[in-house]
C-alpha cells in the first residue's frame, strides 16, 4: 500500500528545492522576451514574423519542459550521492514512495513551467495575431504529455546511473524517441514492435502540423497524452523494479 | 522495500506497456499520413521535434547567403539546391521556399528547379496555383523547345489552372500551352471559346455584355483577351477556308469547308451575343457604322431610321418613333 503522505512530502520538498532557483524564473522571462521579440524579425523573415513566433513559442516550450523534465535526473542522483537518499530510505518509506515522489515533485514543477510560458506565449500571440490561437493549446498539451514521458525517463535512468550519464542518456531517448516514425513505415513486423515498444515521442510530436495548420483533432491530442501518461507508468514501474535491487551502500 | 512491491510493478509494467502499446497504434492510425510525412520531413531525424523552428533559422541563413549573391551562377546554383533542399526537409510545407527556390535556381539548373517543384507538388498539401504555374512557366521557357517539355509543362499548368483562387491568366497560359500541340485552329477556337463561357452558356445568355461575374472572366482584361483571340482565330479559319475553297472541285469536301466558315461564323456572332461583326477582322461594329471601326472593311450597315436616317440603338427611332431592324 503506497502512504500518500510521505510521498506529497518528498514531492514537495522537490519542487520546493528547485523553484527556490532564481535563475528558473530569468529563463521563463527570457523565453517570453525571445518569442515576442520575433515581430521584430519581419525583414529577416520576409514576412513570416508570425510563423515564427508560433514556431519559436512551441520550440521554446519544449525546451523549458525538457530542462525542467531533466532536473529529476541530477535531484535523485544528488541525493544518492549525498546519501540524502540514504537517510530518507532509512525511515519507514519504501524506495517506491521516494521515486514517486521526485517524479511528482519534478512533473509538478515541469506542469507549473509549461503553463506559465503557454499563457506568456498565447497573450503574446494573441497580440500579434490579433485573435487567439486555441490550437496552441494543443501544441502545449502535447508537449505537457512528452515532457511527463522525460520525466519519467529521467527518474527511471537515475535509478541506475550517476547524474551525467542519466541525464545524457534521457536527452539521447528524447531525440531518437523522435525518429521512429520510420519504424512505422518498415512492413517488417518487428520495426512495428520496437515503434510500439519503444519510448515513442513522435507520436507527441504535432508542432509542425498544427505550425502548418493543417490541423490536428483534439481527440488524438488527448489520446497521445494518456499515451505519455501510460507509458510513464510503465518507465515508473521498471525504475521502481531496478532501484529496489540496487545496492545504496 | 518489500518483495509485494516490485510483483506489483511488474504487473503494473506489463499492463501499461500493453495499453501503451495499443494506443501509439490508435493514435499513428489516427494521423493523417500525409500530415506525418508532412511533419516529419525528409532527412530530420535528429532535429528531436525542432524542425520547424529550425526552418525558420534556416530560412534567414538563406535569405542572407542568397543576398550576397549578385548573380546565381552555376556552382552557386548548386550550393542553393542543397539549401532549399534541406529547408523543405525541415518543413515540407513551406510553400514560399519551393517558389523562391525554383525562381533562383530555374535560370541556371532548370531541371533541378523542377525537381524542387515537384518534391512540393507530390506531398499534394500545399493548395497554392503558384507552384505548378511556375513550374509550367519554367518547364515552357527554360528547357529545350522540345513536345516532351511541352507536355510537361501542359501537365504543370492544368495542375495550376484547377486550384483554388488562381488569377485569370493561368487559365490563358494554359490556353496558349494547349494551343501549341493542337491539331488546328477549331480547336485552338474551341479553347477560348469554352474558357470565354468558363464552361457554361452564359454568353448566350448574356450576349457578351456583363460578363466578368465568377467564372474564369475574372475582369475585363480577360474578357478583351478572349474576345480578341476569337475574332482573329475565327477570321483566320474563315480566311483559310475560303482561300480553300476557291481552288476545291470534290463536293463534300467543299461541304465541309462551307461548314466550317457557317459554323465558326455562328461561333463568332453568339461569343459577341448576335451584335453584327465584321466579315474580315470578326469583331463588332456599332448601330450606324459603315465601316469596320477596327479595320476599315466596308459593313453592312444597322440601327439606321429608314424615315429620318437617324441612328439609334433601340427598337424604335428616337426622333421619329420609326420601328429600326436591328
Amino acid at each position: 500500500m503506497i502512504d500518500t503522505a510521505d510521498m506529497l512530502t518528498i514531492c514537495r520538498t522537490t519542487y520546493t528545492r528547485v523553484l527556490r532557483t532564481k535563475s528558473l524564473y530569468l529563463l521563463l522571462a527570457s523565453v517570453l522576451c525571445l518569442v515576442g521579440a520575433a515581430h521584430l524579425y519581419t525583414d529577416l523573415t520576409c514576412g513570416r514574423q508570425k510563423e515564427l513566433m508560433y514556431d519559436s513559442g512551441a520550440a521554446l516550450i519544449t525546451l523549458v519542459g525538457l530542462l525542467s523534465g531533466l532536473m529529476v535526473t541530477f535531484d535523485i542522483a544528488r541525493d544518492l550521492r549525498e546519501k540524502v537518499a540514504l537517510v530518507l530510505l532509512s525511515k519507514p518509506l519504501g524506495r517506491a514512495h521516494y521515486l514517486l515522489g521526485k517524479f511528482f515533485g519534478v512533473a509538478y514543477l515541469v506542469t507549473i513551467n509549461i503553463a506559465l510560458v503557454t499563457v506568456g506565449i498565447m497573450a503574446i500571440l494573441h497580440w500579434e495575431f490579433g485573435g487567439w490561437k486555441w490550437d496552441f493549446l494543443q501544441v502545449a498539451l502535447s508537449t505537457w504529455g512528452s515532457m511527463i514521458m522525460v520525466t519519467a525517463l529521467g527518474v527511471l535512468f537515475a535509478s541506475f546511473l550517476t547524474e551525467l550519464p542519466a541525464a545524457l542518456l534521457t536527452l539521447v531517448v528524447f531525440v531518437l524517441g523522435h525518429s521512429w516514425e520510420f519504424l512505422a513505415r518498415t512492413g517488417a513486423g518487428i520495426g512495428k514492435i520496437l515503434f510500439c515498444v519503444l519510448p515513442n515521442f513522435c507520436l507527441l510530436d504535432f508542432k509542425s502540423e498544427l505550425g502548418n495548420t493543417i490541423g490536428v483533432s483534439w481527440g488524438v491530442v488527448l489520446m497521445a497524452v494518456v499515451y505519455a501518461l501510460v507509458y510513464s507508468i510503465a518507465l515508473l514501474s521498471l525504475s521502481t523494479i531496478l532501484f529496489s535491487k540496487r545496492d545504496l551502500a | 522495500m518489500t518483495s509485494q512491491a516490485p510483483k506489483a510493478a511488474v504487473v503494473l509494467l506489463i499492463i501499461s506497456l500493453v495499453v501503451s502499446m495499443m494506443l501509439s497504434i490508435k493514435i499513428h492510425n489516427g494521423r493523417d499520413p500525409v500530415s506525418v510525412k508532412t511533419a516529419k520531413g525528409g532527412n530530420s531525424l535528429f532535429t528531436a521535434g525542432f524542425q520547424k523552428a529550425l526552418s525558420h533559422f534556416a530560412w534567414m541563413r538563406l535569405i542572407q547567403l542568397r543576398g550576397g549573391m549578385d548573380k546565381v551562377t552555376p556552382e552557386r546554383a548548386d550550393i542553393l539546391i542543397k539549401k532549399y533542399d534541406n529547408l523543405t526537409n525541415l518543413d515540407p510545407m513551406f510553400a514560399k521556399a519551393y517558389e523562391d527556390g525554383a525562381l533562383d535556381i530555374g535560370w541556371t539548373k532548370p531541371e533541378k528547379s523542377l525537381e524542387l517543384l515537384d518534391k512540393a507538388i507530390e506531398l499534394g498539401q500545399i493548395k497554392s496555383w503558384r507552384l505548378p504555374f511556375t513550374a509550367a512557366f519554367i518547364a515552357k521557357m527554360r528547357l529545350q523547345k522540345d513536345p516532351k517539355n511541352l507536355e510537361r509543362a501542359i501537365k504543370y499548368i492544368e495542375l495550376a489552372a484547377n486550384a483554388p483562387d488562381r488569377p485569370s491568366y493561368v487559365k490563358r497560359f494554359e490556353i496558349s500551352l494547349k494551343a501549341e500541340v493542337a491539331k488546328d485552329e477549331t480547336e485552338v477556337l474551341d479553347l477560348w471559346v469554352k474558357y470565354y463561357t468558363g464552361g457554361s452558356d452564359r454568353f448566350v445568355e448574356m450576349g457578351g455584355r456583363g460578363m466578368g461575374i465568377g467564372g474564369d472572366m475574372e475582369d475585363d482584361g480577360s474578357r478583351r483577351i478572349a474576345l480578341n483571340r476569337i475574332s482573329k482565330i475565327s477570321a483566320s479559319i474563315i480566311n483559310a477556308a475560303q482561300t480553300q475553297l476557291q481552288g476545291e472541285k470534290d463536293p463534300s469536301k467543299r461541304q465541309a469547308l462551307e461548314k466550317r466558315v457557317s459554323d465558326t461564323r455562328k461561333i463568332a456572332s453568339q461569343v459577341y451575343g448576335g451584335s453584327r461583326i465584321c466579315p474580315k477582322c470578326f469583331k463588332p461594329y456599332q448601330a450606324g457604322d459603315r465601316f469596320c471601326p477596327n479595320d476599315g472593311q466596308s459593313v453592312t450597315p444597322y440601327g439606321i431610321c429608314s424615315k429620318c436616317g437617324e441612328v439609334t440603338r433601340g427598337a424604335f427611332c428616337q426622333k421619329c418613333s420609326t420601328p429600326v431592324a436591328k
